[in-house]
């Protein structure tokens, strides 16, 4: 893909048609005569304009023909619901039978037909299936090893070789922080897209030969690819031997996040290797937002995301599950609901944490994230803990509905609870 | 203060601020495991990716970060020096949620199985449990009253005295001083839009319950001057989603995405504004 593009997203933030039902009929002349309960019956129906953001290359994913698997899946705005209260014991641990049934019961709503059967429409046995975990908060946020081990025996029930399963994400270290070791689940690949040398970031002018090379790049450089990335117009920091500070930052930068330029590229673990995917993400907040489907995939799937979070934010949600390494091969996500977290993420925070005993599954990332939206903010309501809910944090989702991603308007999701 | 007695006194702060602290005497039965890592100025970016901001936003000194253990069992002591006792008060209040404080800990604190939040001086303390082992809760409030034995109680400024304490929800109020403290509570604009510029504390707690309750924020700018300028300023830079219902010279009222209403009053030196009410109040 080349470095074009056109200008990403952001149509304006619209009023939800539920709040204009809610801000009800009387409009007009009332209004302006300017009095408190002529403006009481106004409805908000004002666009926003369109903040200048960075160009990315969302055009060049868009023109890729879809595959066969692409996303909504078979089932756009379709969010199973599985509630056990059996499913964690009493000090927080989770019960492997409870979730496992759990899980099986929450696919077989989703697709209307048994787990056996469910495996079929989504997989053959050559597939290489990848199981995208979130591991930062290990032990108290991070994805439980019982969820990852009951979607293991539904792979391999369906007929998939052992080998053909890899667990990944982003960060080796994190990985092997939260439990997903080779010990622990043998024959099954154990992959961090890169690797972060933490002890040389905590001392820069230390020993750096843990990330660096001598050639001066890093060394999970090449597992990336170089011809699949997200381009997006700005640049992480940059070495520069004239300032000390400047200069530190930018290794630092690379260490964690392998390039600094303007492309952050895909793992090569997803371009050449997976053929299906399976997300499972947590369920917790990020400021005002979530960080659960989409953004597990939006920021774990490529390197150089750093230059990202404060020009694009969520949209980088959005925009890299247009691209077809993730669209095309995304076919299920069940977010961890067994513990979640309401306020204080994305980092792990205890005292928000709250036992939730359930689990998400649905095909469609971005319905899945309304409904977990939702239900974050309506526990954070119930916690007295302060919410905003301006559609500037949801936006992204209906971006994606925009580019036919997945379904975020809440009137049209099918949200069924068992 | 002038001329060398200003200097030499200069001289001891910054001493003092580049003087790092020590990690905390483990209590019976603990060792401190390893060497303790510092993160100082930006590079705090290192330890709470995607966190950072709102200590910098405050003023962020360093952070320690020390590791103690006990057999297989693990903690945490987290310390964080602001730059300010009001500065660490900010991160606390944003933090704290409901405070369920416990016996043991003579610090202003919120405590529960997997965590330990506390306040003292220009210090904010996190002992974490990643075990979550109700057992170590003690351990963990030792470990929290270590930490903090020698920090100085130097109290904040009475900053929060501004909010009205009749109606005012409890464990809602937060200070302000800049955006990033402002995001999760109300969208007025983009950026610095109070313009707080990072040197003026703003104050905010909701009123009342539910959606019969509102937010109230305070910003007290020391001079009209600014007070004035930051009322300009908000009511030109106002998020396109709010639409001013009415306007006069020190006050607008306006409507939110959600129908809901509020408004922005200039008196004397200080910004009120009152967010997400359910009824669109008088202009004046």
């Amino acid at each position: 893909m080349t470095k074009r593009g056109y200008r990403s997203m952001v149509e304006g933030l619209e009023t939800s048609r539920r709040s204009f039902l809610k801000l009800g009929g009387a409009v007009g002349a009332a209004m302006l005569m300017g009095n408190p309960a002529a403006w009481a019956a106004k409805r908000v129906e004002k666009g926003a304009p369109k903040p200048a953001r960075p160009r990315t290359n969302i055009d060049e994913a868009l023109a890729v023909p879809r595959g066969p698997h692409a996303l909504p899946g078979p089932f756009p705005g379709r969010v199973t619901e599985v509630h056990d209260a059996a499913a964690l014991t009493g000090d927080g641990k989770p019960v492997a039978d409870a979730v496992r049934a759990m899980f099986e019961r929450g696919l077989a709503e989703l697709a209307g037909e048994t787990p056996a059967a469910a495996w079929r429409r989504f997989f053959t046995p050559d597939d290489v299936v990848g199981i995208k975990v979130n591991p930062v908060g290990a032990g108290l946020i991070s994805t439980r090893l019982e969820l990852v081990d009951a979607v293991v025996a539904w792979l391999e029930a369906g007929g998939l070789p052992r080998g053909n399963i890899v667990i990944w994400d982003r960060f080796d270290y994190m990985l092997f922080d939260a439990g997903f070791t080779p010990e622990r689940y043998p024959g099954i690949d154990c992959v961090g897209l890169q690797t972060m040398d933490e002890a040389a970031y905590m001392d820069p002018d230390g020993d750096q030969g843990g990330w660096l090379r001598a050639d001066g790049t890093h060394v999970s450089a090449g597992e990336f690819d170089p011809d699949a990335y997200y381009w997006a117009e700005v640049e992480g920091p940059q070495r520069d031997a004239a300032d000390p500070h400047k200069d530190v930052a930018a290794k630092q930068y690379l260490n964690q996040h392998v390039f600094n330029g303007e492309h952050s590229y895909f793992g090569k673990l997803l371009t050449r290797r997976l053929t299906k995917i399976v997300n499972l993400p947590v369920v917790k907040n990020t400021g005002n937002g979530i960080s659960v489907a989409t953004k597990n995939l939006g920021y774990g799937a490529v390197c150089n995301t750093g230059r990202l979070h404060q020009p694009l934010s969520f949209e980088v949600n959005t925009e890299v599950l247009a691209f077809p390494w993730v669209r095309d091969k995304l076919v299920l996500n069940v977010a961890d609901g067994l513990v979640a977290q309401y306020e204080g993420g994305p980092m792990p925070n205890a005292e928000f944490t709250w036992p939730l005993s359930k689990l998400f599954v649905a095909t469609d990332p971005f319905a899945l994230d309304r409904v977990c939206h939702d239900l974050l903010v309506a526990k954070r309501r119930e916690m007295g803990i302060a919410v905003n809910e301006h559609p500037i944090f949801t936006e992204y989702l209906r971006y994606g509905e925009r580019l036919e991603l997945g379904v975020a308007d809440p009137e049209r999701i099918d949200h069924r609870r068992v | 203060m002038a001329g060398p007695a200003r200097s030499r006194w200069g001289w001891l702060v910054l001493l003092l601020a580049v003087v790092p602290c020590a990690a905390a005497e483990a209590p019976a039965g603990w060792r401190l495991d390893g060497a303790p890592r510092r993160f100082v100025g930006r590079d705090l970016y290192g330890h709470i990716d995607g966190g950072a901001e709102l200590f910098h936003e405050f003023g962020f000194v360093d952070l320690l970060v020390s590791d103690y253990t006990r057999g297989d069992t693990a903690l945490t002591v987290e310390t964080y020096r602001m730059a300010a006792p009001e500065a660490a008060l900010g991160i606390y209040l944003a933090k704290c949620g409901r405070e369920k404080p416990r016996p043991g800990l003579a610090a202003r604190h919120t405590a529960n199985r997997w965590q330990v939040t506390a306040l003292r001086g220009d210090v904010f303390l996190l002992v974490n449990n990643p075990a979550g082992d109700e057992a170590l809760l003690p351990d963990m409030l030792a470990l929290a009253a270590a930490a903090l034995a020698d920090v100085a109680d130097a109290a904040p400024a009475p900053l929060l005295d501004a909010l009205p304490a009749a109606g005012r929800a409890p464990g809602t109020a937060r200070l302000l001083r800049g955006p990033i403290a402002l995001a999760p509570l109300f969208t007025l604009g983009a950026g610095d839009v109070l313009g707080l510029a990072g040197e003026i504390y703003a104050v905010a707690a909701r009123y009342g319950e539910g959606e019969a309750g509102h937010l109230r924020i305070v910003v007290p700018y020391g001079s009209r001057r600014r007070a004035r300028d930051a009322f300009r300023g908000l009511r030109r830079g106002l998020d396109p989603t709010l639409e001013v219902l009415a306007s006069g010279r020190r006050a607008f009222v306006f409507s939110d995405y959600r129908g809901r209403f509020g408004r922005a009053r200039l008196e004397g030196d200080t910004l009120t504004i009152l967010a997400d009410m359910a009824e669109p109040p008088d202009l004046d």
